[in-house]
């Protein structure tokens, strides 16, 4: 006599499962909702037992991202790429004083303060390197990459400009403001040895101004 | 480490599931009902393991190696992500780059990187700058890694964690001026988030490293400085002006950041009611501070040091004078009147106040 075989459905057990899992599902949905909520009520708590609404050593409420405007062409400056170059050298155990290095038509020259305490930063422009003005569609493809990575809300824009470029400029800041950005301008009449100069955390005494830090 | 277990036995259900389907599907003995199930079966396991990621993020804290590690995380974020805490949960390698090889490659690749750094002024900058001059070269070393690192943290895409990493694993030295240093970055970043949120809790925070970092053996005219300005901020301002003199000592240099130093001196003076001193200051503040006409940039600070001492109007009688002094008589006016009102007001701010009113009252024709 053959043994007969026993089929046992399990799509109920399935069915279940599936039910249980999604009402889970919804519960952790409703529950993100409620601590969403919950963040945004202790966030209004902590804004209104707020001491200070002003920074008190002059830190400005967002970042600043610097850009340059000459030769009919738009720069970015190469900050991160110094300083990232520094903090390499610098781990080797060894201090920096100063680098020097190029990128993309953009000379930068950064070196340690005198009280050890920052560091300056002298760029130079050169006409062969950045993006032309005359590309709109290049020079909005960069935009849009730079206020990805530097977000409005958290960076504004300061530009420097020299004459050849201010009515390049007007595009690029109603580009600009039309995505939420704030931009300040900074123009420029004359060649110097250097095109763009600042410094952070510099205690020279020949700094002029509380902003520049 | 419990993330990790959860992680582990997730990924293993999962994989059970995958090999289970794809061997049921596969099979020509099941009939097209029975797969229908199978493949809900996926799907809830597969929505299951979400949720469990969820509630994971939601419950389950970091584990913490070290309290400055929790100090620096809490600072920079409200909550770390669950792919953060599953990261550090395993510490990166120190030694790893975190530089995009592209980027690495465009700056060697010209050729200009030029760190011949043999000049006998650096060397001279080394041995003798005010209170630098103890300073070994690794120390130095290890400061311009973590303020490259902080800058880049502040002004460029540069997360937190990689910039923390970087400098908590920097050089190998002293243990005593490694941690003085790691925690000078550490109070830089909690005075950068507290000056963005206010929050309390992080002026806490930001007191306890200072106090740490400013009674250092190491410790500088800037970390003077802003201890002084914690505990200005902190409701201690007792505490505040042994910290701002000692910065005023130890200045190295003279210019508008030193006006800071006067600046603060003069409020700490006010707010402790040192009435002779406060005014002295204030009468040579001009001639202290080259940015006196730019007053948007500092009359904010005494609006909201008058919010944190309400009993000290002698700060409205100060912002009167600033407002004074750029022409801006109704503003004048109303300062002096606010603080004329209150009990608690000195005579001789309140003689001040009435002289200073009377400058700005137009002479009556006999």
């Amino acid at each position: 006599m053959m043994r007969q075989k026993t089929e046992i459905d399990l799509s109920a057990l399935v069915d279940i499962i599936s039910n249980v899992a999604g009402m889970m599902i919804l519960m952790a949905c409703i529950a993100v909702v409620v601590r969403s909520k919950t963040t945004d009520s202790e966030a209004a708590a902590t804004a209104s037992r707020k001491p200070i609404s002003y920074p008190m050593s002059y830190i400005p409420e967002k970042r600043s991202l610097t850009l340059c405007m000459k030769y009919g062409r738009l720069y970015e400056l190469p900050e991160k790429e110094a300083l990232t170059e520094i903090s390499e050298r610098a781990a080797t155990g060894m201090p920096v004083q100063w680098i020097q290095l190029h990128r993309n038509g953009v000379e930068a020259f950064v070196e340690t303060t005198s009280t050890l305490t920052g560091f300056r930063f002298t760029y130079k422009l050169h006409p062969d390197g950045g993006l032309p003005l005359a590309d709109k569609g290049a020079v909005a493809d960069a935009m849009r990459g730079i206020m990805r990575r530097y977000p409005p809300d958290q960076f504004f824009y300061d530009i420097h400009t020299w004459p050849d470029c201010f009515d390049a400029f007007r595009d690029l800041r109603q580009f600009i403001q039309e995505r939420g950005g704030e931009v300040g301008w900074s123009p420029h009449a004359h060649d110097r040895d250097f095109d763009v100069s600042y410094s952070v955390r510099e205690y020279n005494e020949y700094m002029s101004t509380i902003k520049a830090q | 480490m419990m993330i990790l277990l959860l992680f582990a036995l997730a990924g293993m259900w999962l994989v059970a599931m995958l090999v289970w389907a794809v061997f049921t599907l596969t099979s020509h003995n099941q009939v097209p009902r029975q797969r229908e199930h199978y493949i809900r079966f996926l799907l809830t396991g597969i929505s299951l393991l979400a949720l469990l990621l969820c509630v994971s993020w939601y419950f389950f804290p970091r584990d913490y190696d070290d309290p400055l590690d929790q100090i620096f995380t809490e600072t920079t974020k409200n909550r770390p992500s669950l792919l953060e805490r599953f990261l550090a949960s395993s510490r990166r390698d120190p030694n790893q780059s975190i530089i995009p090889e592209a980027e690495r490659a465009t700056v060697r690749a010209v050729g200009k990187v030029d760190l011949t750094n043999d000049e006998a002024g650096w060397e001279f900058l080394l041995d003798q700058l005010s209170g630098a001059g103890s300073l070994s070269d690794k120390h130095i070393a290890h400061r311009q890694v973590a303020l490259a690192q902080y800058i880049m943290m502040e002004r460029a895409d540069v997360d937190p964690d990689s910039a923390w990493s970087r400098v908590r694993n920097a050089i190998p030295y002293n243990p005593s001026l490694e941690e003085y240093e790691t925690r000078r970055f550490l109070a830089d970043t909690l005075r950068a988030r507290y000056f963005e949120s206010g929050d309390a809790e992080l002026l806490a925070k930001l007191r306890k490293t200072m106090e740490f970092v400013a009674g250092h053996r190491a410790g500088n005219f800037e970390d003077q400085y802003n201890l002084a300005l914690a505990y200005l901020l902190d409701g201690a301002p007792e505490k505040a002006l042994p910290a701002i003199v000692s910065a005023d000592n130890l200045w190295p240099t003279r210019g508008s950041m030193r006006s800071n130093v006067y600046f603060v001196m003069m409020l700490v003076h006010t707010i402790l009611d040192n009435d002779k001193q406060a005014l002295t200051m204030l009468t040579n503040f001009r001639d202290n501070y080259s940015d006196w006409i730019y007053v948007e940039n500092y009359l904010p600070d005494i609006v909201d040091l008058e919010k944190i001492y309400p009993d000290k109007p002698a700060l409205a009688v100060q912002r009167g004078r600033f407002h004074q002094w750029v022409n801006d008589y109704r503003s004048a006016c109303e300062a002096y009147d606010g603080a004329m009102v209150h009990d608690d007001l000195s005579k001789t701010w309140q003689i001040a106040a009435t002289m200073w009113k009377m400058e700005m009252t137009p002479a009556v024709a006999p």
